[in-house]
């Protein structure tokens, strides 16, 4: 097995009056779970379309499990949650999940005895010949994970995933998307809720108004948002009322935020100033300090901060379903 | 009965697509329930059409006759009326009314119910006058027939008489003619002119309904997977064409057993043509003939229809995908569905004069020919080329229906929300 399962270079797709994705590159290492992130409209669906064989793009290549281009021979090794999702209503449960593994190459022997275990596990055995349209929403939301990792696919493509989902079913989902993992398989997932993006990701990926903005892995991302960002959180004992001395704009330093309760700060340096600098203000000024850490960014913020800087808000135009 | 051909390890896409609508579909109730009652709903409306046009007005009409002439041709009708029959059952009861009646009174003994009808026999009838009936049974056929048909004997005895022929004479001038006239057929088995007809004109309007029937079927199949989301999975593991032809063939599949089922029924049931015949239409019916088509027209027929579908289910498969909801697809399939009417209306002219130059226009025309040419065929011998020049039209506009369709399918199954307008599906026509 190659060490890159995708890998995308130079991707552009256009429609009619936008450009859905430009000029992006990327590469999801195997055995990782990777995070495509951003705003509506940032070219996310297109991108994981694209790498399904569903949309051609333009110019650019992609490379998927080392070797294959987007095709049939990769998608009976790729499973795929698309937002848009739905069964088909009058088939039974056993019929809709046989049908569908059979369409990404499972013969109809092997598929039986699958079907009956994941059913099973999920605690749907006794619905297993009910008509999809008499089952719960949050049971056909089962059928559908299920439907993706029946054929035990090495890639597994979320789009959105907990989007829709009841919470119950969002720990359904978290849990066997971290069992596929551990069973050794790569899962690249698109969001646009950090939360679960810092819960899930190993890597990630940050695109805004069709261009990537940010690649890299989780630590790295963080520790470079942490190196870039210089900032430090201080909390002193204290009363309350205005902000000490020792922090007050100025040269060497700026307080960025401030958080009313006791006195807990969030503190921006300037480049070039470091841990010492503050601490030697704080402990020249008598302030007794409670905690002093560097503070790290949320993938949140990061997040914000680079779509910002790219542009403001979201891309105009949204590439929404096409 | 599922179809499980052997099939390789790892199947084509369209096969398993083509297998799953045709499965799915068998176990619907609509396609059981069409299996069962239209042969029902078949026999019985021809049953109540011969039923209720061997029944009549039920009762004899009561007809009152005024006789303006001096050869006493009054009796001679009213005796021809009183004998004519339909089956056993007298239809015409006749009371002579006086000579120079008033018109308006009889209308008004109509109206008040006790006349069905009244019959003037002008005094010059028998050189040509106009005779003339009023009543209220006058849309009957079968009535009119035995009327007129009394009349022209009553009238064609008197002038006989008037030249001077006696009875004898006269009955040897109007012995009938022995004349029978019969469909000439590749199959070397000859047909009456009537029944060719009229099995020309069942199976062209079953084709018609069956093209229209499982075209729309296999748009509401696309629509559905639009509607109910399933689509995106669907094309991440099969190639729209896939998708399209896997439909396509499958609900076709589906079509030719629902034609098969009701053809064998057909051939059990003309097996026993002849006391079925006898049951339901009298003894005299049971000879009636049918036409047998030969297999070279049988052939023809096939594969018209089977061209028809896939020309007018790729269209309108195109129409699914461009639309995502059942009511925006029903309205966008009408234009298709009107061309299918038209050709339905062209029926009449081909049957007419099937060898008319219009027939054969008409019959080359890719969008008609599935319906009409059938039709040709059962009704006269179609010369070879002209059969190969509508099944190459008909050919090349499938290959160029099936293109765009794909095209506009690729495009249209992942388009939600809005109406597709006819310049954009040009567009993706242009650009799939």
């Amino acid at each position: 097995m190659p060490d890159t399962v995708v890998e995308l270079r130079g991707v552009t797709k256009r429609f009619a009056a936008h450009v859905a994705v430009r000029d992006l590159s990327l590469s999801v290492p195997r055995g990782v779970i990777y995070g495509l992130l951003g705003p509506n409209g940032a070219g996310k669906t297109t991108s994981i379309r694209m790498i399904n064989d569903i949309v051609k793009p333009d110019t650019g290549t992609i490379t998927l499990f080392g070797s294959l281009a987007p095709g049939r021979a990769a998608q009976r090794r790729i499973g795929y949650l698309p937002e848009e999702r739905g069964l088909y209503p009058k088939m039974t449960v056993r019929r809709v999940l046989t049908f569908l593994a059979e369409l990404r190459g499972l013969d109809r022997a092997e598929v039986a005895p699958k079907v009956t275990r994941w059913l099973e596990r999920l605690e749907l055995g006794k619905w297993m010949d009910a008509k999809v349209e008499s089952l719960s929403k949050g049971m056909q939301q089962k059928v559908q994970f299920i439907a993706t990792v029946l054929h035990e696919p090495d890639l597994l493509i979320l789009d959105e995933p907990f989007s829709g989902l009841d919470p119950l079913n969002a720990d359904v989902l978290r849990d066997i998307v971290r069992e596929q993992k551990h069973a050794g398989r790569t899962i690249l997932f698109s969001t646009h809720l950090m939360e679960h993006a810092e819960q899930l990701c190993d890597a990630l990926c940050i695109l805004a108004r069709s261009e990537r903005v940010l690649e890299g892995s989780l630590v790295d991302v963080k520790t470079r948002a942490r190196d870039a960002r210089n900032a430090y959180r201080v909390e002193i004992a204290r009363e309350g009322g205005a902000p000490p001395a020792a922090l007050a704009t100025g040269p060497g330093m700026v307080v960025t935020r401030l958080t009313g309760r006791g006195g807990a700060f969030d503190v921006e340096l300037e480049p070039g100033r470091g841990t010492g600098d503050l601490l030697r203000k704080l402990v020249d000024a008598g302030e007794e300090i409670v905690r002093f850490e560097r503070s790290v960014p949320t993938l949140h913020e990061i997040f914000v901060d680079h779509v910002r800087r790219h542009g403001d808000g979201p891309a105009a135009g949204e590439a929404g379903d096409v | 009965m599922a179809l499980r051909p052997e099939r390789p390890a790892m199947s084509s896409a369209w096969f398993v697509v083509a297998r799953r609508e045709y499965t799915e579909g068998a176990r619907s109730k609509w396609f059981i329930v069409t299996c069962v009652l239209g042969p029902v709903f078949f026999i019985a409306l021809i049953g109540f059409s011969a039923w209720a046009q061997l029944r009549g007005g039920g009762k004899a009409a009561r007809l009152a006759l005024v006789d303006e002439t001096h050869e006493a041709i009054g009796q001679e009708v009213a005796a021809e009326l009183e004998a004519g029959k339909l089956g056993d059952r007298q239809r015409f009861r006749v009371e002579v009314a006086p000579t120079g009646a008033d018109r308006a009174a009889l209308t008004k003994r109509i109206d008040a119910g006790e006349l069905d009808g009244y019959l003037v026999l002008p005094a010059d009838v028998a050189s040509g006058g106009l005779a003339i009936y009023r009543g209220t049974n006058a849309s009957s056929t079968v009535d009119m027939a035995i009327l007129e048909h009394s009349l022209r004997t009553a009238i064609v005895h008197a002038r006989a008489h008037g030249l001077g022929l006696d009875a004898a004479q006269t009955s040897a001038l109007l012995a009938p003619v022995a004349f029978d006239a019969r469909q000439a057929s590749a199959g070397g088995e000859e047909v009456t002119g009537e029944a060719a007809f009229i099995v020309a004109y069942i199976i062209s309007f079953l084709l018609y309904m069956g093209i229209l029937l499982y075209g729309v079927t296999v748009m509401r199949s696309v629509v559905l997977e639009k509607s109910s989301r399933v689509m995106e999975v669907v094309v991440s593991c099969a190639r729209p064409w896939d998708l399209m032809l896997g439909k396509v063939v499958g609900i076709g599949m589906l079509g030719l057993t629902q034609l098969g089922l009701w053809t064998a029924l057909a051939a059990v049931a003309s097996a026993f043509k002849g006391p079925l015949l006898a049951h339901f239409l009298g003894p005299g019916a049971a000879a009636i003939a049918m036409p047998s088509i030969g297999a070279g027209q049988l052939a023809w027929v096939v594969v018209f229809f089977l061209g028809g579908y896939f020309l007018y289910s790729a269209i309108f498969a195109a129409v699914g995908a461009a639309n995502d909801s059942e009511r925006d697809a029903q309205q966008a399939q009408m234009p298709v569905m009107m061309v299918l009417i038209v050709a339905s209306m062209c029926f009449p002219i081909i049957s007419g004069a099937p060898r008319d130059p219009l027939a054969v226009v008409l019959t080359t025309i890719p969008f008609f020919s599935p319906v009409l040419m059938p039709m040709r065929v059962l009704l006269t011998p179609v010369p070879a080329w002209q059969l190969a020049l509508s099944l190459v039209s008909l050919l090349g506009t499938i290959a160029l229906a099936l293109w765009c369709a794909a095209r506009i399918f690729r495009v249209g199954i992942l388009m939600y929300g809005k109406r597709s307008t006819l310049r954009e599906l040009g567009r993706w026509v242009r650009e799939g």
